[in-house]
């Protein structure tokens, strides 16, 4: 049996009253506190204890003291002698503990916990929660703006998905924890003048809840990843991972070195920042900058053929098409590039497809192209909003800027030649059609657009590859 | 400061200061109450550590010796006037009772 336990606690550092209960629970089941660090708290086994916890804070320490201050020594020789054992601190928060019958408490008055409870609060215990708040609500306004500017995109992308919700519960979580820490304030100052304790708020509801949505939704990021996902988003998700793991590591392992060497608490914070900055940043460049060169150079298409064009590299994409030029047309032509790229999430998925001839084959360009793209709509509520946003994209209709007459619309045309349930073809108000085209089937939107003027023929073959029947 | 500092005394401040009036150390303090007050006030330790501080950054006591983590402190004129302004207080309020009901009447 393991000796000791490391555990990671949901909890707010502010609400003392709910890590006192929950290390009282702790030591009766035989885990008694031993020490806080930043990757998690430890307990020892041993016999249940049944004595009383008492969490205080210490408003003049620091995470980044090399060992306990003067005046946070005197305060535990005070709190020794009315029978309460230290047991542990994490920068403001000190832990102590007592097996006496009808302990006196360490604070007796209501109004200086208060003051040090909020000293502690804002030098530390809040300011993640502030954080993710300036954080969680600038994503959400690049969220929200993705979704305006390429809603389908945006939905499709499972990645934007997760980071999104993520963020969102970060944002929910900081604002109930500040909301709540401040009407727990007002009301305890208030009461503290009467000379009255108030019990902190607990929010290990919230904190459980967001916990397990977020955890869900990595699980789910991590098996798309793993199962849709293209080579190079596997590389790069490795790699910040990897970086996001290594910066927490090397900087809370230069604040400890730091701390062992009795370094003071203002170089400590100095060091640890610079090397935080310096190292987030240097990191991030090495991934951006590996990342775009090892793609240049064709490191995440490995097995790709590639050629080259005026001084360029372009590869040679031969991947597997729904629907080629061949299934329409009488062609034979080796010098096709097919391209395909999808993307897919619990709402929508989308599959884009080019097919065209490779650019050094001046030759070869005589060979018709096709490309589209096909959005299957999962979430049925999301299908108008595809729809308009399809249409709106090509359609000039509503843009004042350009005179009547001159326009590019979408006109109604025949479904059934598609066994669609809706079709429009992109027109010029004064030159005519053009060979693209919206196609409406029930879970899914198909844009199409093709160098030739499709018969009926090779519309109803666009339904039977394209049209999910 | 929610509460107007130290305008009014607790009644921990109060003891705490009472005890000061001669040099004393502070983790003597607590005997010093429990004696004089019957047990009746208790402080708690944290308590004790934060007033002390708040009184000597309010000048109202001054530490006397150090050694080491020992302390030892003392009323300072300002803290002698504030506990003798408390007392004037606590007096008024006996004897506006006094006036109202009567001396020994209270029973």
């Amino acid at each position: 049996m393991r000796e000791t336990k490391r555990r990671l606690e949901a909890v707010s550092l502010y609400d003392h009253t709910g890590i006192e209960k929950h290390l009282k629970q702790m030591a009766e089941k035989g885990w008694m506190l031993e020490k806080i660090t930043s990757l998690g708290w430890i307990y020892r086994r041993g016999e249940p204890k049944y004595g009383q916890f008492s969490v205080t804070y210490y408003p003049k320490a620091s995470e980044f003291d090399p060992e306990l201050t003067e005046g946070q020594q005197l305060y535990q020789e005070f709190t020794a002698r009315s029978g309460w054992q230290f047991i542990c601190s994490s920068a403001q928060m000190q832990v102590f503990y007592t097996e006496q019958e009808n302990p006196t408490p360490i604070e007796t008055d209501p109004v200086a916990q208060v003051e040090n409870i909020h000293k502690a609060a804002k030098k530390n215990h809040l300011l993640p929660y502030v954080l993710y708040l300036v954080i969680g609500v600038l994503n959400g306004v690049l969220f929200v703006s993705r979704l305006l500017g390429d809603p389908i995109g945006t939905l499709a992308s499972y990645t934007q998905l997760f980071t999104g919700v993520v963020w969102t519960m970060l944002l929910f979580l900081s604002a109930v924890e500040l909301v709540r820490y401040f009407q727990w304030y007002r009301k305890a100052t208030r009461a503290a003048e009467q000379g009255e304790f108030t019990d902190t708020p607990n929010n290990r509801g919230v904190q459980m809840f967001v916990l397990w949505t977020v955890t869900l939704c990595f699980a789910y990021w991590i098996i798309n990843v793993m199962t849709v996902g293209s080579v190079m988003t596997r590389w790069v998700s490795i790699l910040v991972y990897g970086y996001i793991i290594a910066l927490l590591l090397i900087v809370n392992g230069m604040k400890q070195f730091l701390k062992r060497r009795k370094v003071s608490r203002g170089t400590n914070l100095t060091i640890t920042l610079i090397v935080d900055f310096v190292l987030a940043f240097a990191m991030m460049g090495a991934i951006t900058f590996g990342t775009l060169r090892a793609s240049r150079n064709g490191f995440f298409d490995q097995d790709a053929e590639t050629y080259e064009y005026h001084g360029s590299t372009f590869i040679l994409y031969q991947d597997q098409l729904p629907l080629a030029v061949e299934d329409l047309l009488d062609v034979e032509y080796d010098g096709y590039v097919r391209q395909r790229r999808s993307e897919e999430s619990l709402f929508l998925g989308m599959l884009e497809a080019n097919q065209w001839s490779r650019l050094d084959d001046e030759e070869g360009r005589i060979h018709p192209g096709l490309n589209y793209t096909v959005a299957v709509i999962k979430a049925p509520f999301l299908y108008e909003l595809c729809k308009e946003r399809l249409i709106s994209e090509k359609d000039e209709s509503a843009n004042s800027e350009i005179p009547e007459g001159f326009k590019r619309v979408y006109l109604n045309v025949d479904p059934q030649p598609w066994g669609a349930v809706e079709a429009y073809q992109l027109a010029y108000q004064d030159t005519g059609a053009l060979q693209r085209y919206l196609i409406c089937y029930e879970d899914r939107i198909v844009e199409i657009s093709f160098d030739w003027e499709p018969t009926a023929e090779h519309k109803a073959i666009v339904g039977e590859k394209l049209g999910g029947k | 400061m929610p509460r107007e500092k130290f305008k009014t005394l607790t009644e921990q401040m109060f003891y705490i200061l009472l005890c000061l009036k001669d040099e004393c150390y502070g983790i003597d303090i607590f005997d010093k109450i429990t004696q004089m007050t019957d047990g009746k006030v208790t402080v708690g330790s944290g308590t004790m550590y934060t007033l002390l501080e708040q009184f000597l950054d309010a000048e109202m006591i001054r530490e006397v010796k150090v050694e080491g983590r020992r302390r030892s402190y003392i009323l300072t004129n300002k803290g002698k006037e504030m506990l003798e302004a408390e007392t004037q207080r606590l007096r008024t309020q006996v004897a506006n009772f006094d006036a109202f009901f009567g001396k020994g009447d209270a029973r």
